[in-house]
């Protein structure tokens, strides 16, 4: 049942859609919605995610039928149909989608018999029935991936041995989406992939009609994605494999490139090359800077898979002992507590942290101010507060993100777990 | 003047609550008073009878067709005796929303200031079961503050009728809104009297008054006109009067009592609703 959250992570469904639209090269989305949630929507999520938000459109510049009483008592699909009309006039998009806001799902409003009126004219128009209250910004990722599943992936039997889609990284969601899927990308590239991110390298509408031809699904991500994975491998024979949150430095990035490797039967004599090359790469700048860092006993607040990543880094890689970890979103199937955990407790040496699922932001504070022996919390901007009532060394690196202008900076892989430590350092 | 007494008509799709409303204004009407009768159904029938037809553009029509410059004169017809008519209306069947639609039209008339002190009533006729806060607008913030339920001896006119105390019950609390009493459409159901008051006072009011069933009620339907209008001195015609009275003179206004499932079906099989195979007749 829904419960009151205390500074939530990201706004509705809705916010979340437009999110991994608005990270979709020329995609333009429709709002079939009341004034103002095209404006609210892009605030709570890109808004909040490293000052950075879609350039094509976004916020005020998405088209919005802005549903008064008038299309409330009446039905409000014939503003929506000029409003799509007036979109395709001005806007040059690959591809549009309309969105319903609360309003229109509240009242039933049928768009998608408008969205066919235009298909049928050959205008790409596709129609998203998912209303704002049908939950928080993370589902807005699995609607948009079942979105394209039902609608714009084009079936095939082809299947190119080495091409993979990269799923699990989600723009905005993750502050980092673009540096770390080009850092993720980078990697299995030097594997010998052909990599589809669908939000990076200009990527687009025309990745994903064709991403049935992959030979594997890729999910970095601890739980999202279940039941899209399912649907895609059900309707176009694509297998996925899922690693359980984001890999940060040369540990955890083995692991994951190892596990493809597995899927995907890659050549060892080249895997084994990749990774030896990588790992020399980066110790290479470690060994270089060896004591800089204080060890640190250390407290993470973040949504799974950033938690998940930088705790086993730290813990791992780095040797900082993990004393608490705080799983900020809300998560409903025990299996997805289970993953989070079992990555969590399995760490090379140190003993586990204590974990604590909660999105709560009263709660989440509680819990860090009762953790006495904490010296670093890495956290979201919700956390600098709290960080400097403790007096702790304080990292703002996971959603929200407002304090930081973040373009293509990663933490995920190699390169990106060294770009963690510089920042741990300039925060010191 | 008094205050204005604003009465809302609830029960069940087809009980006759328009037809009922629509005679005791007449008997209302005939006894001097003024009477408005707003009807918030989107099937925009329930002043039919008092204006001889669907002579009439409904507020949302008006409001879709005319835009925001709606004026008093283009929405409320003078019907039988002076009656004032309004029909809120609907969206089409299908799309928009109607509970909204009668919440917009109970403002406009507010706002154009429909609502005159020389009114002694105000009737909103409402639509079935009170199926979303649309429907409720009625007997929210301090509108309708009596209620009548229409009902008959049948089982689901009574499951509805419980039903609608719930949302009666609800609003009792904030806005003041109090049951009047049931009154009886009588569908010749055995025992029919005896279970009606049965069931209201389970409710908590009483049976404000049975309507016997006349064929001269169609009659007058098919004429377009209330049967006080159609046959003035019908026994029917003085049922309607007597109805009108029983409105004026009541002082009866509870917070109804609805039941639970199990002591409303209970009180169906005390009185052999339940029974009754082989010789329902209408």
């Amino acid at each position: 049942m829904s419960q009151v959250i205390e500074n939530p992570r990201g706004g509705c469904v809705l916010a979340g859609i437009n999110s991994v639209l608005g990270a979709l090269n020329r995609v333009c989305p429709v709002y079939h919605a009341g004034p103002g949630c095209c404006m609210q929507t892009t605030a709570s999520d890109p808004g909040q995610s490293g000052n950075k938000s879609s350039s094509f459109v976004s916020s005020v510049s998405i088209p919005s039928s802005n549903m008064l009483e008038r299309e409330v008592v009446f039905g409000g699909t014939q503003k929506l149909k000029t409003t799509i009309e007036g979109a395709v006039e001005i806007i040059d998009a690959d591809a549009y989608f309309v969105l319903t806001g609360c309003t229109a799902g509240i009242i039933g409003d049928d768009i998608v018999s408008v969205t066919t009126e235009f298909r049928e004219k050959g205008i790409p128009v596709f129609p998203i029935e998912t209303p704002g209250f049908a939950g928080d910004s993370n589902l807005g990722y699995e609607v948009i991936w079942n979105t394209m599943i039902d609608q714009v992936i084009e079936p095939t039997e082809e299947k190119e041995e080495n091409l993979v889609n990269l799923f699990g990284i989600i723009p905005y969601h993750d502050p980092f989406w673009s540096g770390n899927l080009e850092e993720i990308s980078r990697i299995l590239k030097k594997l010998g992939l052909k990599v589809n991110t669908f939000f990076t390298e200009q990527q687009g509408m025309e990745t994903i009609k064709s991403c049935a031809r992959a030979s594997l699904n890729i999910i970095i991500h601890p739980w999202i994605l279940k039941g899209p994975a399912e649907r895609f491998e059900e309707k176009f024979h694509v297998p996925y494999i899922r690693y359980p949150g984001l890999p940060i430095g040369a540990s955890d990035t083995r692991r994951f490139v190892l596990k493809v490797a597995e899927a995907l039967k890659l050549d060892d004599r080249l895997v084994n090359q990749v990774l030896e090359e990588e790992e020399v790469y980066v110790y290479r700048y470690l060994a270089q800077a060896i004591g800089t860092l204080s060890w640190k006993k250390f407290a993470v607040v973040a949504d799974g898979s950033t938690a998940v990543g930088i705790t086993r880094y730290l813990a791992n890689d780095y040797s900082f002992t993990p004393v608490l970890v705080i799983i900020s979103e809300p998560l409903y199937r025990q299996e997805d507590k289970e993953r989070i955990v079992t990555e969590l407790m399995t760490l090379e040496y140190a003993k586990p942290p204590r974990v604590v699922f909660c999105a709560d932001q009263y709660e989440i504070n509680q819990e860090l101010l009762k953790q006495e022996d904490i010296s670093l919390i890495i956290g979201s901007s919700n956390e600098e507060e709290v960080s400097s009532l403790k007096e702790v060394q304080n990292i703002v690196a996971a959603f929200p993100i407002k304090d930081r202008l973040i373009f293509n900076r990663a933490y995920a892989g190699y390169r990106g777990s060294l770009t963690l430590i510089e920042d741990l350092y300039d925060n010191l | 003047m008094g205050q204005i007494r604003q009465i809302a008509i609830y029960g069940k799709g087809g009980i006759g609550k328009s037809t009922t409303t629509q005679n005791l204004t007449a008997g209302l009407v005939e006894l001097g008073k003024k009477v408005m009768v707003v009807g918030c159904d989107p099937k925009a029938d329930s002043t039919r009878l008092l204006l001889g037809g669907l002579a009439q553009k409904t507020v949302l029509d008006t409001l879709r067709e005319e835009g925001d410059g709606v004026v008093l004169s283009r929405i409320l017809k003078e019907g039988y005796g002076g009656t004032r008519c309004v029909e809120s209306g609907g969206p089409e069947p299908g799309v928009g929303c109607a509970g909204r639609g009668i919440i917009t039209s109970i403002g406009l008339l507010e706002n154009l200031g429909a609502y005159t002190e020389d009114l002694d009533y105000v009737f909103y006729d409402v639509l079935g079961d009170v199926v979303c806060g649309g429907f409720a607008m009625p007997i929210r913030e301090g509108k309708a503050k009596e209620i009548y339920i229409v009902a008959s001896g049948e089982m689901m006119a009574l499951y509805a009728a419980n039903n609608i105390a719930k949302g009666i019950k609800r609003y009792a609390k904030t806005g003041g809104v109090r049951i009047g009493g049931i009154i009886c459409n009588s569908r010749n159901v055995d025992r029919e009297l005896d279970l009606l008051r049965a069931f209201s006072k389970e409710l908590g009011t009483k049976l404000l008054y049975f309507v016997p069933r006349d064929n001269i009620v169609q009659h007058a339907e098919i004429n377009r006109k209330t049967v006080i209008e159609y046959r003035p001195d019908s026994n029917q015609a003085n049922e309607y009067r007597s109805l009108a009275q029983a409105i004026i003179d009541n002082q009866d206004f509870t917070i109804p009592t609805p039941m639970e499932q199990e002591r409303l079906e209970e009180i169906l099989l005390e009185f052999g609703l339940m029974n009754i195979k082989d010789d329902y007749k209408i």
